[in-house]
């Protein structure tokens, strides 16, 4: 009944639809513009990446690793701790060493710097021991062909064959007297050795049209005496890790997605894992990180020492050499230095693999590396002096 | 006044729906630089960052072992080209795509008692060849176990006029044989490594075509050295 004593309401004005039209228009346009916005920033990230030369990729999103360093004001840290920062060196003051003949005639690796400075030579046809301040070089043996080879301080190991050996001779390299520690019609697969003196290979046995692996061997040089371990492990480094991380996966695989480790040791016993995730097989993308492992009494994963962030890019090329850990031809570490290097191949004149880091003199001082490729083996040898107050 | 009333709303409706549509096809339109849109062919191959072209055939002549102007050329004592001569006469093919013209016999002679068990580094030598990329089944990690690896290794090393010589071995009798990969093409979003067979047994005329009795056993990548 009260209602009907109140006055009556005003009629409801009618409502403007015309009066939210332009504040919504408005927001809708500010929702566009935000939302363009966005969808650029990535694609800018990307685009700056991609045009990096692919074999220099190599880096941790969005960083261009390998090809830049932060500028100093951004970065006060000292120069080479990471990958990133790595000095850069140029090659065009190293100075050339006198090669001999064979080595400017087909590529060569080093394969070991002895303690008194001298490297160990070799390609397919020539094994030497050169010194090269003085010039001088040790023949150690010559072949039409197929020279394989392992060196540490005090032997040098080699056969001959395209790929298994049917003999294996060792040199003395204080006397240089030589002798035969292996010979098989069956032959041998692989060259390797540690610095406690023991030569490794894999002892093949023949069957119908080809050969397969019967035992890993590993002979004691002094006295030529032979375990034969199982065939499953193979490799030194493999051997050294899986001791310490008897889980690690250590299995190639070619599966978008899959994951695992390569290990590589120096004769100073300097141990690295490389982690591989590979992303993309058809781009040959991979997600890496290189870690060290300094204290083998550690056990499992934790072992692992991570000496670089998680980089993307194309697949490592892990070379290892007393005091020397490569990514890439052109980018290492140093171990005494403690820092990151990295070749400058601005004057490589459009090759992009005309330099190489191949090793360390022991002193630290020499860093010697490949000027010139032949096929991923040096054709020319630099010395490079690392100054007293690098870093 | 009652029916523009109706038309207003109506109005809002179009002008937000059209908005709607615009804010969508923004979402939508990648850009420039952006992911390119998945399509069938989003697994093309790419070699340095760049995808590699979808045909390539080297030239090189296609012999085969049982010919008879070498056929019985003898390797050694009893055993001639037509019957161990499938990785000589692979080598002899590869080698004209570097300009050695050199039949099968006249390979092997120029190799001598390297002929057989042929070593490939010998006739490199000679030649200024490299065996630049080389996988072996007795390697820990023997990559040419896996055949899609083979195909891709294959087909970039193609890419780049590099043949390519692969080693099959048949799983159950363990007899090996040699073909040489002569070319490639991208056909129906997949990559056929096309190949020259020296025997006319199988006669195999691309890798996807061999039978999977047999396994790989062999890949060797040989280019021409430095000059």
């Amino acid at each position: 009944m009260s209602s009907y004593m109140r006055s009556p309401k005003p009629p409801p004005r009618p409502f403007d639809v015309n009066r939210l039209l332009l504040p919504l228009a408005t927001l809708v346009l500010v929702l566009l513009v935000v939302l363009v916005v966005i969808n650029r920033l990535p694609q800018t990230a990307t685009q700056s990446s991609a045009t990096l030369p692919p074999d220099r990729q190599g880096s941790a999103n969005p960083t261009p690793a390998l090809t830049s360093t932060l500028p100093a004001t951004e970065n006060p840290e000292p120069p080479g701790l990471r990958l990133e920062t790595a000095i850069e060196l140029d090659p065009a003051v190293a100075s050339p060493v006198q090669l001999p003949e064979a080595f400017m005639r087909r590529g060569f690796a080093v394969l070991h710097v002895l303690p008194d400075g001298r490297l160990v030579l070799l390609n397919p046809i020539s094994l030497a021991i050169l010194d090269p301040r003085s010039g001088t070089a040790v023949l150690v043996h010559e072949a039409e062909f197929g020279l394989q080879a392992a060196a540490n301080d005090r032997w040098i190991v080699y056969g001959e064959g395209g790929d298994e050996v049917f003999a294996v001779d060792a040199y003395d390299i204080a006397s240089g007297e030589q002798r035969r520690l292996l010979e098989s019609d069956a032959g041998y697969y692989g060259f390797e050795i540690d610095a406690a003196d023991r030569f490794y290979t894999t002892e093949l046995v023949t069957q119908p049209g080809s050969s397969k692996p019967a035992a890993w061997l590993a002979v004691t040089l002094a006295d030529g005496n032979i375990e034969r371990r199982d065939p499953g492990c193979r490799r030194v480094a493999d051997w050294a890790i899986g001791e310490i991380w008897p889980e690690v996966p250590l299995s190639w695989s070619y599966v978008d997605g899959a994951r695992w480790f390569q290990a590589k040791e120096s004769l100073l016993s300097e141990l690295y894992a490389l982690s591989l995730h590979r992303l993309d097989r058809s781009t040959e993308q991979f997600e890496w990180q290189l870690f060290a492992i300094p204290d083998r009494s550690r056990k499992g994963q934790d072992a692992l020492v991570a000496m670089t962030d998680l980089m993307t890019g194309i697949e490592p090329r892990l070379y290892v050499q007393n005091g020397l850990v490569a990514v890439h031809e052109t980018t290492f570490y140093l171990r005494p230095l403690e820092r990151w290097f990295r070749i400058n191949e601005d004057t490589a004149e459009g090759n992009a693999a005309a330099y190489r880091v191949l090793a360390l003199s022991p002193d630290a001082a020499t860093l010697y590396i490949g000027l010139g490729d032949d096929n991923g083996l040096a054709t020319g040898l630099g010395a490079l002096t690392l100054a007293a107050d690098e870093p | 006044m009652p029916h523009a009333s109706k038309q207003l709303p109506r109005r809002l409706i179009a002008v937000s729906l059209l908005l709607f549509l615009i804010l969508l096809l923004t979402l939508a339109w990648p850009g420039p630089g952006a992911p390119a849109p998945l399509r069938a062919d989003m697994r093309r191959l790419t070699l340095n960052g760049e995808p590699v072209p979808d045909r390539v055939h080297l030239d090189m002549p296609h012999y085969r072992q049982t010919d008879p102007a070498w056929a019985s050329y003898e390797l050694r004592p009893g055993r001639t080209i037509g019957d161990i001569g499938c990785a000589l006469t692979s080598l002899s093919m590869l080698a004209h795509v570097y300009g050695i013209q050199q039949n099968p016999a006249e390979v092997a002679a120029s190799l001598g008692s390297w002929a057989a068990p042929l070593e490939w580094e010998v006739f490199t030598t000679l030649h200024n060849l490299r065996i630049v990329r080389e996988d072996n089944l007795l390697d820990i990690d023997a990559r040419v176990a896996d055949r899609d690896w083979v195909r891709d290794s294959a087909v970039r090393a193609l890419a780049q006029g590099r043949p390519v010589i692969v080693g099959i071995q048949h799983r159950e009798h363990l007899t090996t044989h040699f073909i040489v990969a002569c070319g490639y093409r991208y056909e129906n979003g997949a990559y056929i490594v096309e190949t020259y067979d020296t025997s006319t047994n199988n006669d195999y005329p691309s890798l996807d075509a061999i039978d999977p009795a047999w396994e790989y056993i062999r890949f060797l990548e040989i280019s021409r050295g430095p000059s």
